[in-house]
């Protein structure tokens, strides 16, 4: 048990518990993932998808 | 975060799967030939320095000669690496890599050495201990016992790697998000509105956003090395405990970038004050350690001192209580932590600016 998935299920039960890590996961890797690349870093990539 | 950043913490990742793919000590002798390459890619100089004053240092931790002249050994070792990590600082084109961090871990080793405390280490052991990629960049400024004591117990479990990606994800939020995007366009707006109000005043609201910044990047860097120490199998020292909620400025510096803290306690605080038997002078030379560390100039210098004087008035608050209610007393005690932190720029500024340098 991770210490995020430890401190939900003290204060939810634990199917509650795993949907909000899995989003607490995925906001966090999309926020990291949009702010670490910057647009100049990669151009040609966001040219490619219609940026 | 820089490419550079990005590459040894992919490189870390390498270097974290063939620590649990190899077991054992070989696994983190992997990671040691993984640094080596990592560091070498980037910035060769690096690489060449921190081989080159890790050879030396164990060689000379080794030698019979050496082991009968602790004091002369350390003495020329610790100011020959101060010397090359200062040099270092005023090459400015050269792109640097962790001599900050493996500066003082050498300290470390050669202090305790001449001590007693620890035997002069086999070479492997030592290159293994400096050449650990998750720590190079930012710290946490390990211990080597310490270590030693996690390498020998090391067992890459599920959970620990679970829990040191989770630490590894945290930290990535907390540097990228919070600290580069968040803290930084509200710095940018405060500054914006408040460009009509006086020098102090925006000096001051900046270091309000400045020390927000470091704690975020700081504490993001430092919870990636761990969280990547962590998916190995090895616990490293924490670096931050929460030193926002610290009841007084010598507790906030326990709690803030607490291997430094403790770096500067055991080598330059402890023996300047038994040497001395003044512990205000052993307290301004660990400010001052801890303020060059950062940067050698002026500006540090005063760092140190408005640092020395806010912790040496906490003593003296602790002795000579103000006559307040505990538990107002205990609120204005949290409250100057941040206040006496956030007027270190505004007022080394003022008097830097006053004295015309």
């Amino acid at each position: 048990m991770t210490p995020l998935f430890r401190a939900f299920t003290r204060y939810f039960p634990d199917w509650l518990s795993v949907l909000m890590l899995s989003g607490v996961y995925a906001a966090m890797l999309v926020l990291i993932i949009t702010l670490l690349i910057p647009p100049h870093t990669f151009g040609i990539i966001y040219l490619d998808i219609g940026r | 975060m820089t490419i550079a950043a990005l590459f040894l913490f992919c490189s870390s990742l390498i270097g974290v799967a063939a620590t649990i793919l190899i077991k054992g000590n070989r696994g983190l002798d992997a990671m040691a030939i993984i640094t080596l390459i990592a560091i070498t890619l980037l910035s060769p100089i690096s690489a060449g320095w921190l081989l080159g004053s890790s050879t030396i240092v164990v060689i000379a931790m080794r030698n019979s000669w050496a082991a009968h002249h602790r004091g002369a050994t350390i003495s020329t070792l610790a100011i020959a690496l101060i010397a090359i990590l200062f040099i270092s600082r005023e090459l400015d084109t050269v792109l640097w890599i962790g001599g900050a961090y493996f500066t003082l871990r050498h300290i470390h080793v050669l202090s305790e050495w001449w001590m007693g405390k620890i035997p002069a280490p086999l070479p492997i052991d030592y290159l293994r201990y400096q050449f650990f990629l998750p720590a190079i960049m930012a710290g946490p400024i390990h211990r080597m016992p310490h270590f030693e004591r996690q390498c020998r117990r090391r067992r890459a479990t599920a959970l620990q790697f679970f829990s040191g990606a989770e630490r590894v994800l945290i930290g990535f939020f907390s540097t990228v998000v919070l600290a580069s995007w968040a803290v930084r366009r509200i710095a940018t707006g405060t500054n914006t509105l408040l460009a009509e109000q006086p020098e102090f005043i925006r000096h001051w609201v900046e270091s309000v956003f400045e020390w927000l910044h470091i704690y975020f990047s700081f504490s993001g860097f430092s919870a990636i090395a761990i969280g990547l120490a962590l998916m190995c199998g090895l616990v490293l020292e924490e670096n931050f405990r929460r030193p926002w909620a610290a009841n007084n400025l010598i507790d906030f510096w326990s709690r803030w970038h607490m291997t430094l803290s403790n770096w500067c306690r055991d080598y330059v605080f402890r023996p300047v004050s038994a040497a001395s038997r003044n512990a205000l002078l052993g307290l301004v030379a660990a400010m001052l350690a801890m303020g060059f560390w950062h940067q050698a100039n002026l500006y540090y210098l005063l760092w140190a001192f408005w640092q020395s004087l806010g912790i040496a008035l906490t003593h003296m608050l602790r002795k000579y209580p103000l006559p307040l209610p505990e538990s107002l007393a205990r609120l204005l005690s949290w409250l100057s932590v941040p206040l006496w932190l956030s007027l270190t720029k505004p007022m080394v500024l003022f008097i830097l600016n006053g004295a015309g340098l």
